[in-house]
C-alpha cells in the first residue's frame, strides 16, 4: 500500500514536517507544495532521497517558480500531474 | 512640552505567500511610516524569504506586495535588518530585491531589537 506524502510547510518553522521522514517507505512518493517548497534548500530533502529514489520526489513547478527556488534536486510537476498522483495512491498524508 | 515618540520594530518571521501575515506586517510598517513614527524592519527565520530576489507570486495568484518594499525610502523606512544566521540556515545567498539593507549577526540583531521601545512580531 503506497502512500503519497504532501509536504506543505517549511521544516525549519514547523517540526511536524520531520515526521514525514519517519513515516516514509521506499515505495512512497513525496511532493513539495506551498511553503513546503522551501525544503529544497534543506538537508531534509537529502534525507528523503536516502529513503526514496529521486524519481519519487516531486515539487509543484508554479509553487517553486513563484518562490524563486532552485529546481535541480527534484522533479517538477504540474497541478494535473498532482491529480494523477492523488488518484494513483491508496493513501495520502498531508504534512502541515 | 515635547514628548519623544517611541521607536517601533516590526519583526518579520514568516515566509510571504502561504499566509497573509507578511502582507499585514508590510501594511503596518507603511502606516507607521506615513505617520512619521520611527520604524525599523527586522527579518529573521522564514521572514528572510520575503527579501530574496526573483520571486513571482503572480504565478500562484498572489498579489505581488513585495514590489512595495522598494517604496520603503519614501516612507522613511530606512532601517532594514536581516539576520545572517537565518540566511545561512536556509542556504540563501544575500541576493535581495531591495537595496539598502543590513545583514547582521544574531547578536547584533538582538542588540538592535532591544533598542526599540515597541516590538511587533509577525
Amino acid at each position: 500500500m503506497t502512500t503519497l506524502h504532501l509536504i506543505r510547510d517549511s521544516v525549519l518553522i514547523n517540526n511536524t514536517i520531520t515526521l514525514a521522514l519517519t513515516n516514509l517507505a521506499p515505495d512512497d512518493v513525496i511532493v513539495l507544495l506551498d511553503d513546503g517548497c522551501y525544503n529544497v534548500n534543506q538537508d531534509f530533502i537529502k534525507e528523503i532521497q536516502i529513503k526514496v529514489p529521486y524519481t519519487q520526489c516531486f515539487a509543484i513547478e508554479p509553487h517553486m517558480r513563484a518562490r524563486s527556488l532552485p529546481t535541480t534536486n527534484l522533479n517538477l510537476i504540474s497541478y494535473s500531474d498532482l491529480l494523477d498522483l492523488l488518484f494513483n495512491h491508496n493513501n495520502v498524508i498531508t504534512w502541515q | 512640552m515635547s514628548v519623544k515618540s517611541k521607536t517601533v520594530a516590526i519583526v518579520n518571521t514568516k515566509a510571504p505567500f502561504a499566509k497573509t501575515i507578511a502582507k499585514e506586517a508590510l501594511d503596518v510598517a507603511l502606516i507607521y511610516g506615513s505617520y512619521e513614527q520611527e520604524t525599523s524592519l527586522f527579518f529573521q527565520g522564514d521572514g528572510v524569504y520575503q527579501l530574496i530576489s526573483g520571486q513571482q507570486p503572480e504565478i500562484i495568484n498572489v498579489k505581488n506586495f513585495l514590489k512595495t518594499f522598494s517604496a520603503f525610502e519614501f516612507y522613511d523606512l530606512e532601517k532594514v535588518y536581516i539576520c545572517q544566521q537565518s540566511l545561512a540556515d536556509r542556504n540563501i545567498k544575500a541576493d535581495f530585491h531591495i537595496g539598502n539593507v543590513n545583514v547582521i549577526t544574531t547578536h547584533e540583531f538582538s542588540r538592535l531589537l532591544h533598542q526599540h521601545d515597541v516590538l511587533l512580531t509577525f
